[in-house]
């Protein structure tokens, strides 16, 4: 799977600039403004990511190039659900960075930090078995809900959600994590198996 | 052994059918998939690949059946599609780079002697390339992991003469190891008389015919005659004719016209008069 994770590198530092600068702007400025709404955004662009690119790849033709690889498509559907993972990390770490250089902590905010990595988890969650089996052109529905649903909530909820996550325990927001993490693998399960029934 | 062996095969798609085609590339041949636009040859190769599901028959690739642990078959298969594949933003150096951690028995070193020899460019996008270009990176990275069948969906579309040329011959030298062997799909059926062994023609959905190439070049031929003389010749004999105010010509069977002139037929004559006649 090394070669289809290598594509997808390449291909994210290719097409994927504005998003990556987006990403560190929203950082940046949820840094100095606290504002939980900005710091939820780049999260959720990390989970969108695989979606952006697997639609390159269906313009590109590369579906059915690297179906007739030595991938499984169990293989070619992992691929972009580890490459959501690595996106996460590094927003998490980005706006880590940002927030301990303007003298807070994301450590000292555990729940706080739960809610941002579920929020790009269940982004991915939601869109990649969509646009896996209808593919991306049909799928777009599926990642402009998942958008405006995620920054309904983001405002709707997080405007008062310091407070909200704040007073999440400890184990409440382990809970949430579990959650979505649980959620992310069930997505990666069907995933799976929609695209070893796809025609591509 | 069969490098690929189809049988009773059907799929169908919404008006389209693939029906009960059934075929057999032996080890150390190359095969040329003749048809018109949307014939079925790119089903076929799809099918082979198992990209999309039958609705009956079996296909075996290298001896395997392609439901049988798939993905440890496509190590010995090169394949170049229709569309390429390739994104847009990559170069044949990031590309050789991606081919290396995918295939195990990845050639670097032909790799980029292909492209050298075909002169492809390696640190340019692939945005910039040509239609033929690109054809002629998707040909070399197919035949730089040691692949032991060749699977090429008009692979010789969108290259100038002397690339096609040269290209036909890499095929060719491919098969001089006789484990080795290549199913090509062409409307350039010029290409396909001069490398095949075999020519397997698929007309709306239905294989009308798979045979040795030097066989149907002598089994079949044209004859130049008035039409009371064509009358003469059974009506199951005559593969198809033209007719026009200086008379008609015909492709014939040879065994059913003797006594007549009758000269030499190329696979293009024979399977538009073919398509026109079915």
């Amino acid at each position: 799977m090394k070669g289809l994770l290598l594509k997808d590198y390449y291909m994210t530092v290719k097409y994927c600039r504005m998003l990556i600068l987006m990403v560190l702007i929203f950082a940046a400025v949820s840094a100095v403004s606290n504002s939980i709404f900005l710091i939820s955004y780049p999260f959720i662009i990390a989970g969108v990511l695989p979606v952006s690119l697997y639609a390159y790849d269906e313009k590109s033709g590369w579906c059915s190039y690297a179906d007739a690889m030595p991938y499984s498509r169990a293989q070619q559907v992992s691929a972009k659900y580890i490459s959501a993972l690595v996106f996460i990390c590094l927003v998490m770490l980005i706006c880590t960075v940002g927030k301990a250089l303007t003298g807070d902590s994301f450590i000292e905010d555990f729940s706080l930090l739960v809610m941002l990595c579920g929020t790009g988890l269940l982004s991915a969650a939601v869109l990649l078995p969509f646009v896996l089996k209808f593919g991306s052109e049909k799928g777009r529905w599926a990642y402009y809900a998942v958008i405006i649903i995620a920054c309904v909530i983001a405002a709707a909820v997080f405007d008062t959600g310091s407070a909200v996550a704040s007073e999440l325990t400890g184990t409440a927001a382990a809970c949430i994590l579990a959650g979505c993490v649980l959620l992310f693998g069930l997505s990666w399960l069907l995933s799976i198996k929609i695209y070893e029934k796809r025609e591509l | 052994m069969n490098a690929i062996e189809i049988k009773n095969l059907s799929k169908t798609y919404g008006e389209f059918k693939l029906d009960d085609l059934s075929l057999c590339l032996p080890q150390g041949c190359i095969m040329g998939l003749v048809g018109e636009n949307g014939a079925g040859k790119s089903t076929t190769i799809k099918l082979i690949l198992d990209m999309i599901q039958r609705d009956s028959g079996t296909i075996s690739v290298l001896g395997r059946d392609n439901k049988d642990n798939f993905r440890l078959t496509k190590e010995d298969i090169g394949v170049v599609l229709d569309s390429v594949g390739f994104p847009e933003c990559l170069n044949a150096r990031q590309l050789n780079r991606i081919m290396k951690s995918s295939y195990k028995n990845w050639d670097e070193a032909q790799f980029f002697g292909y492209l050298n020899k075909l002169n492809v460019p390696d640190g340019k996008a692939f945005k910039e390339f040509s239609r033929g270009m690109k054809m002629k990176l998707g040909i070399a990275a197919a035949m730089s992991h040691g692949a032991r069948l060749l699977i090429l969906d008009e692979a010789t579309s969108g290259l100038d003469p002397v690339a096609r040329d040269e290209v036909l011959d890499m095929f060719s030298e491919f098969t001089r190891d006789e484990k080795n062997s290549v199913l090509i799909s062409s409307h350039i059926v010029s290409d396909l008389e001069k490398i095949c062994d075999y020519i397997a023609f698929i007309h709306r959905g239905r294989l009308m015919l798979c045979e040795e190439k030097d066989v149907l070049l002598e089994e079949y031929g044209i004859v130049n005659c008035r039409p009371e003389e064509l009358g003469r010749i059974p009506e199951g004999a005559v593969i198809g004719r033209r007719e026009s105010a200086y008379g008609v010509r015909a492709i014939v069977r040879r065994c059913a016209a003797l006594g007549m002139q009758i000269s030499p037929v190329t696979l293009e004559e024979l399977f538009v008069f073919m398509v026109k006649e079915a």
